[in-house]
């Protein structure tokens, strides 16, 4: 009769332990399923910033070519300096036509090629 | 059944959503030249596209995303290849214009008899394996 009663004891609590599995998997499923929801989500309220284009438009070549006249490595020919002005140099290149962008690297630049 | 009533459904709601994206650019476009920011005012209007630039998601007619920049001068190549470097290098535009059944980007002023146009399907990075 004891032997009979631990055997169940040993089933239940394995039965137990098996849900609780289950249930952990589920939620850990379900949360993976979460995280991309929301970032679809937030992606669709994200909305496309005109205003930004609207400068980029208008004022991002000037600033390109003033930017890249004033830091163009062959300026650094000789100097310590002449790889971070290259690395500058192809950030200019790549950001040429967003002008936030194109402010932040004046910042760094103006920075690191301070001699 | 449902099949065509989901066709009719998806069909204006991508309608609406081009009309706004156009409405949101013209304000933009409106509002920078009204305080001073743009020099020229630019507006944007649906056109039919280019039929060589056609791509499987095209509208109907409709596949044309042309800015009209009204500078009253004849704009010059490079002015014009500026103002679409700027929508072209902006890939969340390219792949959302891309979405709405837009397949050409033109350029052109209101003086001149020339303009530019572009292949939006080359600029969307589109490609590689999905996950």
């Amino acid at each position: 009769m004891k032997n009979i009663i631990i055997s169940y004891a040993w089933q239940g609590i394995a039965l137990v332990e098996f849900l609780v599995i289950c249930f952990l998997l589920f939620k850990n499923r379900r949360k993976q399923k979460d995280v991309l929801k929301d970032a679809l989500n937030k992606n669709k309220k994200n909305k496309i910033d005109m205003d930004s284009l609207m400068v980029d438009m208008h004022h991002s070549q000037e600033l390109y070519k003033k930017l890249s006249r004033k830091f163009h490595p062959d300026r650094f020919i000789g100097t310590s300096l002449m790889d971070e002005a290259e690395q500058i140099f192809k950030k200019i290149q790549e950001n040429r036509t967003n002008y936030a962008s194109l402010l932040e690297i004046q910042i760094e630049a103006e920075q690191t090629l301070k001699n | 059944m449902w099949g065509s009533v989901d066709f009719i459904v998806n069909w204006f709601n991508d309608f609406s959503e081009r009309r706004r994206l156009v409405r949101s650019f013209n304000r933009s476009a409106k509002q920078a030249f009204i305080s001073g920011v743009a020099p020229t005012l630019l507006e944007t209007k649906i056109s039919n596209g280019d039929s060589a630039f056609r791509h499987n998601f095209s509208k109907f007619l409709g596949g044309g995303f042309r800015i009209k920049a009204l500078s009253g001068i004849a704009l010059n190549r490079q002015e014009m290849k500026q103002i679409g470097a700027v929508v072209l290098n902006n890939q969340e535009l390219v792949r959302k214009l891309i979405s709405l059944g837009f397949d050409t980007l033109e350029v052109h002023d209101n003086a001149g008899y020339n303009g530019l146009k572009w292949e939006l399907y080359k600029y969307g990075g589109i490609g590689g394996i999905l996950n």
